[in-house]
């Protein structure tokens, strides 16, 4: 496949040929780095790192074409594991951090081989909290910090240390999507906000509501919807330690997991769940094309939705998520009915967020150099937002305007003049301007001045 | 001579930079007699300076660098004319510094606003762009990142102006601008 077609990828496109290609470039090169790891591993193992079978768990997972293979190998702890070696092995490293990587390593052979039914006996190590999961499964054992661990694995049965596993499980959000506090390779890189540790009540409370907003999901985006089924394994739970409607984020090196907080309203949840979703989408879609060419992270450009600058990388997963969000609301705000209060909220959410996906493409469109693809993708994202428009025709006009007013006041105070640039803090115009008939207040002092 | 170019320069200065002492440097400027172009320059980091440079057209014509400390308002240096600076001139490939990560950003940057040539300095270099970018554009830039702390300030004086060679002085990173 070589040219992409940005109708599917600026909204969700479901699990067309086009998602499969990209999700198999991803899994292509996330193979290709284990086995340059592993041939690593091979000429540079401390041989009391060698003693212990993490070899034969890497063979073993490398070896075994399969689907189930696949699509661990594109589990946000593949990721996250894959990471980690490529910040701590580039250098010397302790022994300890041998056993510790390799050893984690081997929760990807040891679920592969348990939902195979394969034979497979390898050594691993606990994580520092004293877990071992089964990627792609809920499961996990229970053991001491970093202890060493023998399984033996035949017929889709687990003996640890030559007595039977005794599993402990994940609760599942969907089938297939857990809603994790405690592994170690997922939560780790989760640095952006606090995370949170659930007690057996609120963790079903959490996945309850991301039930229904996944189900709601299904039926008013169902494209969005399967993509998200197939991309996301875990949903990590957060603090909202000043009760913001709702925390969240999702990193680059963890694709396939969302972190957020608990919030009772499934809207909320659902509109959560699409922002980082689509972060995590364009993440994933980087592996076949940058959208923006290389080298453009020099400068801090106006930020719509906060008072701090973005990048124009930023800019454009900002606008592609808020884009989402944007549909998916007007589009529940047409199926459901909601109170008059959530209604109004839900109506003056979708006219702000219009006017700050605007506000975005202009300056991406400005500055911004793209691919070819980029160039589709970005005025594409162009002709959605004014289409969208038309979906929101029937809102109170006075509404959109208030929203209009509101997007315009925060470009003034944070935007340098009608530029895309960011207006920092200690910015002082000091620049005598040209005079005009009747200067308003808030034109610079300089300003004021020469008139 | 463009004196008007000159003067425009001397003007966005003064009007940006209220505490410029540019009367002397006025003066000096005047004494430039030759055909060549005028630029303007920041210095990237802190905005703590900025300059006007005379380029003469003549080869071996004086030349003018002068910069301006921006918080005593005062001229930098001594004696702002110089013979052109010594250097090599070289075409302009990708890999020249033998240094991975400076030569990935400069070809990445090249990639974005192409390079015509290089001048190799005992310290520091320059790159001579081939098509200036406006400087709205080259500040999104990788290579440009040193400027973004004072990045509103910088483009009330510059506008749009174009950026036609970059800098390195040892020290920091330069932007020379055109009209």
């Amino acid at each position: 496949m070589k040219t992409l077609d940005e109708r599917r990828w600026i909204y969700g496109g479901g699990l067309s040929p086009e998602w499969a290609w990209v999700v198999k470039r991803r899994r292509e090169l996330a193979l290709e780095a284990l086995a340059r790891i592993e041939k690593q591993y091979a000429k540079a193992a401390p041989a009391g790192v060698r003693k212990r079978r993490y070899a034969a768990g890497m063979r073993y997972f490398l070896k075994t074409k399969s689907p189930e293979r696949d699509r661990l190998a594109v589990h946000p702890c593949f990721d996250y594991w894959l990471d980690l070696h490529a910040r701590h092995f580039g250098a010397p490293a302790q022994e300890s951090d041998w056993h510790l990587q390799f050893g984690l390593f081997q929760s990807f052979p040891a679920a592969l081989a348990l939902a195979r039914g394969d034979r497979l006996d390898l050594d691993a190590t606990a994580d520092p909290d004293g877990r071992f999961f089964f990627y792609g499964t809920p499961k996990f054992l229970q053991a001491a910090p970093r202890a060493e661990l023998s399984l033996a694995i035949a017929g889709g049965k687990l003996a640890v240390n030559g007595k039977p596993a005794r599993f402990e499980t994940l609760a599942e959000a969907v089938p297939g999507i857990v809603a994790d506090d405690r592994g170690w390779l997922m939560v780790h890189g989760v640095t952006m906000h606090g995370l949170v540790g659930l007690s057996e009540a609120e963790r079903e409370r959490f996945g309850a509501v991301l039930n229904q907003a996944f189900r709601d999901l299904a039926e008013r985006d169902p494209g969005l919807h399967a993509e998200m089924r197939d991309m996301v394994f875990s949903l990590v739970p957060l603090k909202n330690p000043v009760e913001h409607g709702s925390v969240s984020s999702s990193y680059v090196n963890l694709r396939g997991a969302i972190a957020l907080s608990h919030a009772e309203d499934p809207v909320l949840q659902a509109e959560t769940l699409i922002h980082e979703f689509c972060h995590q989408k364009m993440n994933q879609l980087l592996v076949v094309d940058p959208v923006l060419l290389p080298g453009q992270g020099g400068q801090v450009f106006y930020s719509p939705w906060r008072a701090d600058a973005r990048r124009l990388r930023g800019l454009l997963l900002g606008a592609h998520a808020f884009l989402n969000v944007a549909r998916y609301l007007a589009t529940s705000l047409s199926r459901e009915t909601f109170p008059e209060a959530q209604h109004i909220e839900l109506m003056v959410n979708v006219a702000l967020r219009l006017n700050q996906v605007e506000a975005a493409l202009k300056a991406l469109t400005g500055y911004g150099a793209f691919t070819e693809f980029g160039r589709r993708f970005v005025m594409g994202m162009w002709s959605e937002t004014e289409l969208l428009r038309h979906a929101i025709l029937w809102f109170p006009p006075a509404l959109l305007e208030e929203q209009a007013a509101v997007a315009a006041a925060h470009r003034r105070k944070h935007a340098l003049g009608d530029t895309g640039y960011h207006k920092s803090a200690e910015h002082v115009d000091k620049v005598r301007r040209a005079a005009f008939l009747a200067p308003k207040e808030d034109d610079a002092p300089a300003a004021k001045e020469a008139a | 001579m463009n004196v008007k170019e000159r003067d425009e320069w001397l003007k966005a200065l003064g009007a940006c930079f209220p505490n410029l002492t540019t009367g002397a440097m006025s003066s000096a400027c005047a004494a430039v007699a030759e055909e060549g172009r005028w630029e303007a320059s920041v210095r990237g980091g802190e905005l703590t300076a900025a300059g006007l440079r005379f380029q003469p057209a003549r080869r071996g014509a004086p030349r003018l660098d002068a910069t301006w400390d921006l918080t005593t308002g005062r001229p930098i240096g001594g004696a702002p004319f110089s013979p052109a600076a010594p250097g090599r001139r070289v075409r302009f490939k990708a890999g020249l510094f033998g240094e991975p990560a400076l030569d990935k950003v400069i070809a990445d940057f090249a990639a974005l606003c192409p390079v015509d040539s290089m001048v190799l300095r005992e310290v520091g270099w320059s790159l001579v762009l081939a098509s200036p970018p406006r400087w709205p554009l080259f500040a999104r830039c990788d290579i440009a990142a040193v400027f973004t702390p004072s990045a509103s300030q910088l483009a009330l004086f510059l506008l749009d102006r174009r950026v036609s060679e970059l800098s390195f002085d040892g020290e920091a990173l330069w932007a020379h601008c055109g009209g």
